[in-house]
């Protein structure tokens, strides 16, 4: 099946599997291995990719879904050489230990912000209750998102 | 300890490749495609004891793409031991590949390799296993029945020596008390399931194993062993490590994916599923505790006997050491005259247990500190108060291994922590919310130390070797393992410190056995405390040879020539400098001589590192729900290197003590030895919204040998959570429930009981 789709700003347009996972057409097929697989059923959110707008887990999303949609991965967040701000606040409020969730989260708290890019407290913990971190960094990730949405505040 | 302004140690400097993290670039072990790469599925047993005695293979190897079909007829029948660490290591020797005789449900009985994941997983599917089935016996009173199943040949029971300080059964005081406490199995969660590659070269003969690991000096002894290859022609490089919290400390699937590549000359990957992560990878001991203790009637305590029984599950493997190391982790804390530790393992037909964060830390504190809580409570003293009686002081001996417990501040951490919880306030406050209402409230404390090293269990060292590069940068090999919480930037810290250059100049390769010294392992959270000091020494001993280029270059003598930001320059001459690169250069050219240092340290001394948790709860009385109001950690770490990432540790510690004090449980049906959770559908774990935004205080007095003075963090952030939230919700109910987890059922069955109780007094 030949679906058209954009991956991080850019059209494309590929024969897939329609009934292979989403998570494993980025890895395998886009060659993105920047989402990561946690647990294969959408409980612990590593895997989280934007697609159209809206976080999803891609662990439980079909490749044929992709068809005419927008897909953002974590590699699409950097734009020309240029951090997002959430990347820049992450490495600045120290929000990343081992790394692994770190993806996922930074998709779920992307996706929030270009919802609501003035979030409270409440619904940036609500944003990434689903995403688990067993470095146990919520507090600095919070903080992370919270100055990011700041930053942009001010721009 | 006087205090320095460092130019990067003690800076929140966030973590080393925190920019390869956040764009997705960095490779962590599953991520390391290779074209023509195969891939390794493994099949599950279906029976929880018994004998494999056929294996039907013909329908896996019709499917496409499948190059090899292992099972225990056609594997070695060498024994190896996951958890052996290093090659002089004795250990129980239980395991195989595959084995015929099977041991708890779900244990491997086949593997598939093929050249698609989804070809292995449908081969594996298409084996057909015959079995025997035993009696197997899957809880631990069934195990020690007299005429249980043997699960071994040697037996189902190990009985660990007694640790043993003074007379605990001679001394005597005005009280006794009794407690028990239990800790359920949880899984350690590592976000990163197992991953390993490996690669067989068929023209050299030499193995190289990719893996996120702890220990990779460990696990190639344990692969060239079961090989039968030199150790030199095995090579184990580790990957970024997405989480360990001690699952990756051993040596699990390693074996198979070496044994594959080896087996089709080929390149091979194996990564676990997550319900492979909690099965078949090792969970944390489910273990009972029996604590005794005597204590004077002004609260000084005379002695504590504690009596453990650990599961390990199918496989001895690290259990029996487990179980010794907790007993001597029992004078870490307090002042005890007599104390008496017996430890008993027990293997039963369920999934492995293993190696967890804190090894025993957390069993032994949860023990004693549940014990003490009561005891206080016995004698109507504060908790607080109570310990300030008995604490360590600066090094006094650790009883157990007869060093001192090093340059420790227990009552500070106790005397700090109370004030900036306004420990006593809240506990008034507390009990006065507490007259009416569906919220009960309550806080509740804890102590804990750990260790900084492995000294005196065996000597401890560290290596390192660092390179001035001909552009004056430098490159320090040592053999680290981050576990993702920012080792190599203390490393990089350290050397750049040390060194006088920017800390971009420095580079600090993780371990791979083809280049690094030797080194033991990231465990026993010894990599700060004695690779930190290895990495220290080695560029001051470093810079002293460059120091003596220089004064070749510079016509001078090594005592006259100063050194500062990076360049050389003759005292009496401060305008002429010469810098590193130019040092380097001349020493290559001129001198034909490579600036390079290598440097070995041997620890004299295991520092503790006192830690007190204090805690607020509020407990819902309708639905049984514990939410954690607040928490304050106070660890005395002799100098925090990175505060930012050891603050982010104590988080990782909240994070899971929460789970272990209030939720997290991997419960086995006791009829047929099943896992009964291996998803996270039905495992909590505290999310963003259950964790609060904790506080943590350092106490940085300096170690003596530490680098610039630090001690540990790691593992002991965990260790004092769960009995500080057992005690706040006891404080908040009026109960004692020490049977973890505190899950909403738990709590909702004791405040019936209570209710019971009190309709019975009326």
């Amino acid at each position: 099946m030949i679906i058209n789709f954009t991956v991080n700003g850019k059209s494309v347009s590929m024969d897939v599997m329609p009934q292979k996972r989403l998570l494993d057409f980025i890895r395998e097929d886009l060659l993105l291995t920047g989402t990561k697989e946690g647990c294969a059923e959408g409980e612990c959110g590593a895997c989280t990719v934007i697609l159209n707008k809206k976080a999803v887990h891609s662990c439980l999303t079909m490749t044929g879904q992709l068809d005419g949609g927008e897909l953002m991965t974590v590699e699409g967040l950097e734009k020309d050489g240029e951090l997002d701000v959430l990347q820049k606040m992450f490495i600045k409020k120290s929000a990343v230990q081992c790394g692994f969730c770190t993806s996922g989260m930074l998709m779920s708290a992307k996706a929030l912000l270009m919802e609501n890019p003035h979030p409270t407290q409440e619904e940036i913990k609500r944003a990434i209750a689903g995403n688990i971190c067993r470095c146990g960094g919520y507090r600095e990730i919070k903080e992370a998102v919270a100055s990011a949405a700041e930053m942009e505040k001010e721009e | 300890m006087q205090q320095k302004e460092y130019r990067y140690v003690g800076k929140s400097l966030s973590n080393d490749n925190a920019y390869g993290k956040v764009t997705g670039a960095v490779q962590y072990c599953g991520d390391m495609m290779a074209p023509g790469m195969l891939h390794i599925k493994i099949k599950a047993g279906e029976i929880a004891h018994g004998r494999v005695i056929g294996a039907d293979t013909s329908g896996a190897w019709k499917v496409p793409g499948v190059k090899a079909v292992y099972t225990c007829f056609n594997t070695p029948d060498t024994l190896y031991d996951r958890g052996r660490v290093a090659s002089y290591e004795t250990a129980p020797f239980q395991e195989r590949l595959f084995d015929s005789h099977i041991r708890y449900m779900g244990e491997r009985v086949a593997a598939v390799v093929a050249d698609t994941v989804e070809h292995a997983q449908e081969a594996c599917r298409k084996i057909k296993i015959e079995y025997e089935t035993y009696p197997a016996a899957v809880t631990v009173e069934e195990a020690l029945r007299e005429d249980a199943p043997k699960i071994h040949e040697e037996g189902n029971v190990y009985e660990a020596e007694p640790a043993v300080y003074g007379d605990y059964q001679s001394c005597s005081a005005q009280y006794v008390h009794r407690s028990r406490s239990h800790l359920g199995r949880i899984t350690h969660l590592s976000m990163e399931t197992y991953a390993v590659k490996a690669r067989y070269e068929k023209g050299s003969g030499k193995l190289t194993v990719w893996t996120g690991c702890q220990t990779a000096f460990g696990i190639r002894s344990t692969l060239g062993d079961f090989l039968d290859m030199p150790y030199s022609k095995v090579r184990v490089v580790k990957t970024t490590m997405g989480g360990s919290f001690g699952c990756k400390q051993e040596t699990v699937i390693e074996p198979l994916a070496a044994y594959a590549a080896k087996d089709l000359k080929a390149d091979v990957m194996v990564v676990y599923t997550r319900e492979e992560q909690i099965n078949n990878a090792m969970l944390k001991h489910s273990v009972d505790l029996e604590v005794e203790s005597k204590v004077h009637g002004d609260g000084t305590i005379e002695g504590m006997q504690i009596k453990a029984v650990l599961d390990a599950g199918a496989y001895l493997t690290v259990s029996p050491s487990y179980c010794s190391v907790m007993g001597g982790k029992l004078g870490k804390v307090y002042r005890i005259p007599h104390l008496r530790y017996e430890g008993t393992v027990v293997c039963t037909n369920t999934a492995v247990n293993g190696s967890f964060r804190s090894w025993g830390s957390g069993e032994i504190v949860l023990a004693y500190e549940n014990h003490w809580n009561q005891v206080a409570e016995e004698l109507n003293m504060d908790p607080i108060d109570f310990r300030l009686k008995n604490v360590h002081q600066a090094y006094d001996l650790e009883p157990m291994h007869r060093v001192t417990v090093g340059n420790t501040y227990f009552h500070e951490c106790l005397i700090k922590g109370r004030e900036a919880f306004q420990w006593d306030q809240r506990k008034k406050k507390c009990a006065e919310k507490n007259k009416n209402g569906r919220y009960r409230y309550g806080v509740g404390m804890a102590l804990a130390s750990h260790t900084s090293s492995k000294y005196p269990y065996s000597s401890d060292m560290g290596n390192a070797l660092a390179r001035i590069q001909d552009d004056g940068s430098l490159i320090v090999h040592v053999g680290i393992h981050d576990h993702g919480c920012g080792t190599v930037m203390a490393m990089r810290k350290i050397a750049a410190e040390i060194m006088e250059i920017d800390l971009e100049q420095v580079e600090v390769t993780e371990i791979d056995t083809s280049v690094d010294l030797y080194d033991y392992g990231c465990y026993a959270s010894r990599t700060i405390y004695i690779l930190g000091q290895a990495v220290k020494k080695c560029c001051e001993d470093l810079l002293e040879k460059a120091r003596q280029m220089a004064a070749c270059k510079l016509d001078s003598r090594a005592s006259l020539i100063k050194y500062e930001n990076g360049e050389f320059y003759k005292e009496d001459e401060p305008n002429e400098r010469l810098s590193l690169k130019e040092t380097a250069k001349y020493a290559i050219r001129v001198k034909g001589e490579d600036l390079y240092m290598a440097a070995s340290v041997r620890s004299k001394e295991n520092p503790g590192v006192p830690s007190a948790h204090f805690t607020q709860v509020k407990v819902d009385t309708y639905s049984g729900m514990v939410e954690v109001e607040d928490c304050l950690s106070v660890h005395d770490v002799g100098k925090a290197l990175n505060p930012d990432l050891c603050v982010g540790q104590v988080g990782s510690g909240i994070q899971q003590g929460m789970g272990i004090a209030l939720c997290e449980e991997i419960k086995i049906d006791p009829k047929t030895g099943r896992t009964l959770i291996t998803n996270f559908k039905n495992y909590e774990v505290a999310n963003a919204v259950d964790v609060p935004d904790y506080q943590a205080l350092f106490i940085e007095e300096g170690d003596e040998y530490g680098p610039f003075g630090a001690k540990s963090i790691g593992e002991v952030v965990v260790v004092p959570v769960p009995p500080a939230l057992v005690a706040a919700v006891n404080n908040a109910l009026g109960t004692r429930l020490t049977h973890l987890p505190l899950t909403p059922s738990v709590i909702l069955e004791a405040i019936e009981r209570q209710q019971e109780e009190k309709s019975h007094d009326h």
